[in-house]
């Protein structure tokens, strides 16, 4: 009675303790070859504390069951392991040989059979795996194309368009690469790639780190679009490097056959004659990399490049298949931007010189004295006119004096600070909106532009009367000369109209002019 | 009682037992080698913070159904995936929704091959654990009930409220 308790309890107690030790490994085989021991060894002290079982039929249809659960546990393998451990039992039973045979020909039949049975339902359980995951990822892409769409058509700027899209491509949410870098073909040189943008990290530690945080505060990918913004600092060195990074298009490399063939590679070994794959390796460290072309109406506009730097997953075809509608949709918003871009400057710049023109330097003279009036502040505002200029026209053409103008833009362009707004006034006349200043620095800063004219050589300026071109500046400070927007300009253009009376090629401060009225009266 | 007679109950008891203990047994082995390992490393479960980025939505979010605005925390079902009818490990978690009109509606899925445990990632690359250690802690994290409660919460948080 207390074997028969004891062989119970073990039948009990076995399964529990193996399955408390399979929980320390999550390899499915080793679990398996671990249950199918314990199998065994149930058998096993059954025969030692009660004896051959196989003397009865119920005792040859017991070992049948051992061999059925066998290879349900462990598929044929089982089967037949179970057959050459019961092999001695059945020998020990004075089985003939004959019968030892047959028996263990059935065995093998049933481990076979079984465990076929066993294999389709695993694998049956493993297509439907694989088939849920494909699904999910399948919706996940969808979703996150979705959203993304949405975010897009909430902006038409360049930057956040760009930021919205590595979002999308780096974040968990989204595709889950760990960087990736837009390269866009220059607006002005159709044979020059440039770097535009990157998100991720530089190294794996940082990326590490990243996601660590990502993860503490559970940031979805709206809130992940959100967060690059503040992260741009951390990712300043990582774009400080990749907007120095212009590749010729006229010369062999990777990036040059994806925009020439449209296709996208995926790169595994780097290739040192390759210069697109040694910079991007030197630079940032890229030991493998996709690349993919962004199209728009059949013409490449750049190219996507994604890589895996932190946890240096094998970037999949697979993965590369769901990259190709984010890079599709992606080309399309920056074209867009683009031309939104284009179309904002059409309204607010002049066509020929490219700087502001009169309905910009109104608007920002309006606000720029709201902001001075709100800070306290001081702001200056100078007027400037090309002397001779009907001459200049008449002397060498409409096309010269064009060039003059553009060639005048650019220096004062070149002469001002950021936030100093440069507009064409209109024909020759040109203003400089500068805050912040005091009639001083005013002053200085228009000397300055003047000398750098003078100082320049024009076209023809042999034929200027006073032998080359220059320029007249009137200046007007507010609060000091003026109140409003209005009175301002009116300021600065007597100053401009009192610097040509007083011999051209000159800079006149308003207060100069209201000294010479006194001196006058 | 014939041996051969036990041997049969033998085989049934230890094929039931396997069966019917594995979930609860296989949980109590995963937490009691977790937490031998937590305990080594110096970490406490909640410090191992996940990501929720791996959830795998079947429904909009949010879900125009106005029916899952009706829903409390304790109408979502979570059904663990297993790989075999013999092994506790999980792979995946299926989360299903008990709707007002008695359907079961799978909501999400959370696959366990891309559960996202960024501390176990950067403590396996500075080796203070090692592969086998990761996926154990892996494993006992994607399985406690309070991940799966965390994920319940995100989960109702996202079908009614969207972001």
């Amino acid at each position: 009675m207390l074997e028969i308790i004891l062989f119970l309890l073990i039948s009990v107690i076995l399964p529990i303790i193996l399955i408390m030790i399979s929980s320390f490994n999550r390899k499915l085989t080793a679990n398996s070859y671990l249950l199918l021991s314990g199998l065994l060894i149930v058998f096993i002290i059954n025969y030692l504390l009660f004896g051959n079982p196989v003397n009865s039929i119920i005792g040859i249809a017991s070992l049948y069951l051992l061999i059925v659960a066998s290879t349900i546990l462990m598929g044929t393998k089982g089967g037949v392991i179970t057959s050459i451990v019961i092999l001695p039992v059945l020998i020990w039973a004075e089985f003939g040989i004959r019968e030892i045979g047959y028996h263990l020909s059935f065995f093998l039949f049933i481990s076979l059979v079984s465990g076929c049975l066993n294999s389709m339902v695993r694998d049956k359980i493993e297509s439907i795996m694989e088939l849920n995951m494909g699904l999910s990822n399948q919706i996940k892409e969808l979703r996150v194309l979705r959203e993304i769409s949405a975010i897009l058509q909430g902006t038409l700027e360049l930057d956040k368009v760009l930021q919205i899209i590595l979002s999308a491509v780096t974040a968990g949410y989204g595709l889950e690469f760990n960087r990736a870098i837009l390269f866009l073909i220059d607006d002005e040189n159709e044979n020059m790639l440039t770097g535009k943008i990157g998100i991720g990290p530089l190294d794996q530690q940082e990326g590490l780190q990243t996601w660590q945080n990502v993860a503490k505060d559970k940031i979805n990918l709206e809130g992940m679009i959100a967060v690059q913004e503040q992260l741009e600092l951390s990712d300043k060195k990582l774009n400080d490097i990749i907007q120095n990074l212009s590749f010729k298009l006229d010369k062999e490399h990777i990036a040059t056959r994806v925009i020439r063939n449209k296709e996208t590679y995926n790169i595994k070994v780097m290739d040192p004659d390759d210069k697109f794959e040694c910079t991007l390796a030197a630079e940032l460290a890229m030991e493998a990399f996709a690349i993919v072309p962004l199209i728009v109406k059949g013409r490449a506009i750049g190219v996507l490049v994604v890589d895996n730097i932190a946890n240096k997953r094998e970037i999949t075809y697979k993965s590369i298949d769901s990259l190709l509608p984010f890079a599709n949709q992606a080309a399309l918003a920056i074209q867009n931007a683009k031309l939104h871009k284009l179309k904002e400057d059409m309204a607010v710049k002049d066509n020929l010189t490219g700087i502001y023109n009169q309905r910009h330097f109104q608007t920002s003279l309006q606000q720029e004295i709201e902001f001075a009036k709100e800070r306290e502040a001081s702001l200056a505002l100078l007027m400037m006119d090309i002397d001779y200029f009907k001459a200049y026209n008449d002397n060498n053409g409409h096309p010269a004096g064009n060039e003059a103008l553009k060639q005048l833009s650019k220096i004062l362009e070149d002469n001002t600070r950021d936030n100093d707004v440069v507009c064409r006034f209109g024909g020759e006349e040109f203003a400089i909106i500068l805050p912040n200043v005091f009639s001083d620095v005013a002053y200085a800063i228009a000397e300055r532009i003047r000398s750098k004219v003078a100082d320049s050589y024009f076209k023809n300026q042999e034929t200027q009367p006073n032998g080359n071109v220059t320029i007249s500046v009137g200046i007007g400070i507010f609060p000091d000369d003026a109140s409003t927007d209005r009175e301002l300009l009116n300021v600065a253009d007597e100053a401009l109209y009192y610097a040509k009376s007083s011999g051209r090629n000159n800079v006149k401060l308003y207060q100069e002019y209201l000294g010479s009225i006194k001196e006058s009266s | 009682m014939m041996p051969s007679n036990l041997l049969v109950i033998g085989i049934f008891t230890y094929i039931a037992c396997l069966l019917y203990f594995r979930d609860c047994f296989y949980s109590y082995g995963l937490e009691f080698f977790a937490k031998r390992k937590l305990l080594k490393i110096g970490q406490k479960l909640e410090d191992l913070e996940f990501s929720f980025e791996q959830i795998y939505y079947l429904v909009a979010t949010p879900s125009t159904n106005c029916d899952f605005c009706k829903l409390n925390l304790e109408d979502f079902i979570v059904e663990k995936g297993k790989v075999s009818f013999f092994h506790g490990e999980i792979y995946d978690l299926k989360v299903y929704a008990q709707m007002p009109d008695g359907q079961k509606k799978l909501v999400a899925i959370v696959p366990k091959d891309k559960f996202p445990v960024p501390i176990l990632d950067t403590m396996l690359y500075y080796n203070q654990i090692n592969q086998s250690d990761y996926e154990m802690l892996v494993s006992y994290l994607f399985s406690h009930p309070r991940t799966h409660r965390m994920i319940i919460e995100e989960i109702r948080k996202r079908v009614i409220e969207g972001n």
